[in-house]
């Protein structure tokens, strides 16, 4: 068994391997770039339950005999919009709190830990991972920072189309020899078949898996 | 690493489906339940109701009803017509979603295949 903290120090541990350096001022565009895309992905049904209000409020108001006004429209307007608004003010909330430096150099060390029966990590939604979902890991340095290389596990065993990433920054003298020489032992001792590949390119790091 | 597309093409036709599951659903369960005339959850006002009673009758004199059965066929048919549709459009979607999510993990894996400095597995890339 090999339990591997990850390298950097506390306050810089848990951000994009990209962002290391950084101010956090800096990189609130990036971060909102991301909620964008993630938001995306609410959009449809977010508009659809819009629509729905929409229609639940216009039955409403056609019920209590409420003349065509500017009156109706602006209410109309307002129950379409009121979903888009509140996950606007969500949206400014979470800016605001980016911004704070609440809990700053307090965050927890992401660790991960190999044994016999599969991958154990931190800070994810999937804290165990058993060796036939562990599809290959990708050993990437790191822009900018000598000495730290970034690992990369692609989970997603089998035919399943899914696939999830999740990163650790890790020394790149002591731990990495050490990830890879655990591998090895699992390989030969026949607990798993996962590959590392070593990347060139530039490292993202992943949020969870 | 290389940029990995989102599935996003599935989710369109998921909210599609939320919408025709959400109109049809309370449609179809009005017209199997069994109805007792004694409930009133709702308590309409007296405009509503008669609104609601005017709507109501210009639809029973259109379609022809004349007995509680038909009536209750009016609801459960399109409701059971849009609930099937919106199960059909909603596994339409989860195939696009895992067809995309081939598509997307090719591109990665045609992209990982090129910058790799040790060669990938034949099975892999």
């Amino acid at each position: 068994m090999l339990l591997l903290e990850q390298s950097e120090p506390c306050s810089e541990a848990n951000r994009p391997a990209g962002n290391i350096g950084r101010t956090r001022w800096q990189d609130l565009p990036v971060e909102l770039a991301r909620f964008a895309v993630s938001a995306r992905a609410v959009f449809p049904i977010l508009l659809v339950s819009s629509v729905l209000t929409l229609e639940i409020v216009a039955v409403r108001l056609w019920l209590d005999d409420q003349a065509f006004s500017v009156g109706m429209l602006l209410r109309l307007a307002l129950a379409f919009m009121a979903l888009f608004l509140v996950l606007g003010l969500v949206v400014i909330l979470l800016g605001v709190l980016a911004l704070l430096p609440i809990g700053k150099g307090k965050r927890a060390k992401r660790t991960l830990r190999l044994d016999e029966k599969g991958v154990r990590l931190s800070q994810t939604e999937y804290d165990r991972v058993s060796w036939r979902d562990v599809r290959r890991w990708f050993l990437a340095p790191v822009p900018d920072q000598e000495g730290l290389a970034c690992l990369t596990l692609e989970r997603g065993g089998g035919t399943r189309p899914i696939r999830a990433y999740w990163s650790i920054l890790l020394d790149g003298r002591e731990k990495v020899p050490a990830f890879l020489s655990e591998m090895e032992c699992l390989r030969q001792r026949g607990a798993t078949k996962a590959p590392w590949l070593s990347y060139s390119g530039r490292c993202r790091s992943e949020g969870g898996t | 690493m290389p940029e990995r597309r989102r599935n996003l093409s599935g989710l369109w036709s998921t909210g599609l489906a939320f919408y025709l599951f959400a109109r049809g659903f309370p449609l179809l369960m009005v017209g199997l339940m069994p109805h007792n005339s004694k409930d009133n959850p709702t308590h309409p006002t007296a405009n509503e109701q008669r609104n609601l009673e005017r709507a109501l009758r210009g639809v029973v004199r259109k379609f022809h009803i004349t007995n509680s059965k038909e009536l209750r066929m009016l609801f459960w048919l399109p409701g059971g017509a849009l609930t099937g549709a919106a199960i059909g459009v909603f596994s339409w979607g989860i195939r696009q979603q895992k067809r995309q999510a081939d598509e997307n993990n090719r591109v990665f894996d045609l992209e990982v295949g090129r910058s790799v400095t040790t060669p990938a597995p034949k099975q892999l890339v």
